[in-house]
């Protein structure tokens, strides 16, 4: 997620808790559980060009590494 | 002179209403930004599929020429079956992606089934390799 988004998320959190309990409880660190359950979640950021581009070398790289038959195999 | 009064419009006040109003308000903005989360997270998994699949077929197919000798000729031509299925299946479910990302992510009809593909390819490295003694090269893939 988005860090932006976290800390958006994360003071909504926090803003219904206060008014849930009146005031009584606050979570003001709502983002580093938010962040947690993010990673937990699996909801990161998506990859970036670059990321993207390397992803793909190393991916194609792994495929020339195996362009020889292993067996030959009847048709 | 009698003035005709108008009663002012008064409001009811209902105790905890505007309070009513502002939680439903965050919580419909929390929903929203979930949502959006969600429609991310499709994405962000397809992508670790991605960064994942490549190692793993690195794995069963590096182990396969290494124990070459030892397997079966049938299982040998189950894994060269793979080795030349698996880069094109991975081309194309990555293009999928790209194109799904490139176009609004409006319909995942294609990525999904580029990715079942993808998916059926790793499954069989792994249960190939787990049946001829290797390593248990699943406990990387993680995405589902």
């Amino acid at each position: 997620m988005d860090p932006i988004i976290a800390l958006l998320v994360g003071q909504g959190i926090n803003l219904i808790v206060k008014a849930v309990t009146k005031g009584k409880v606050a979570i003001p660190d709502a983002v580093p559980i938010l962040q947690s359950l993010n990673d937990a979640l699996g909801l990161v950021a998506e990859e970036t060009d670059a990321e993207r581009t390397e992803r793909r070398a190393k991916a194609e790289a792994i495929f020339a590494r195996h362009s020889t038959p292993l067996i030959e195999v009847p048709k | 002179m009698n003035s005709l009064r108008v009663p002012a419009l008064t409001r009811s006040r209902v105790p905890g209403r505007r309070h009513g109003v502002v939680l439903s308000a965050v919580a419909a903005a929390l929903l929203l930004t979930l949502a959006a989360c969600a429609h991310n997270s499709f994405v962000v998994n397809a992508q670790r599929v991605l960064t994942v699949a490549p190692s793993i077929y690195d794995g069963g197919i590096t182990f396969a020429e290494q124990n070459k000798a030892k397997l079966s000729p049938e299982t040998l031509i189950v894994f060269e079956r793979i080795r030349v299925q698996f880069p094109p299946a991975y081309r194309t479910f990555d293009a999928a992606l790209a194109t799904y990302i490139a176009s609004g992510k409006t319909d995942p009809a294609a990525v999904n089934a580029a990715r079942r593909e993808v998916d059926s390819l790793v499954a069989n490295i792994c249960v190939l390799v787990m049946l001829n003694g290797g390593p248990d090269l699943g406990r990387d893939y993680k995405v589902k």
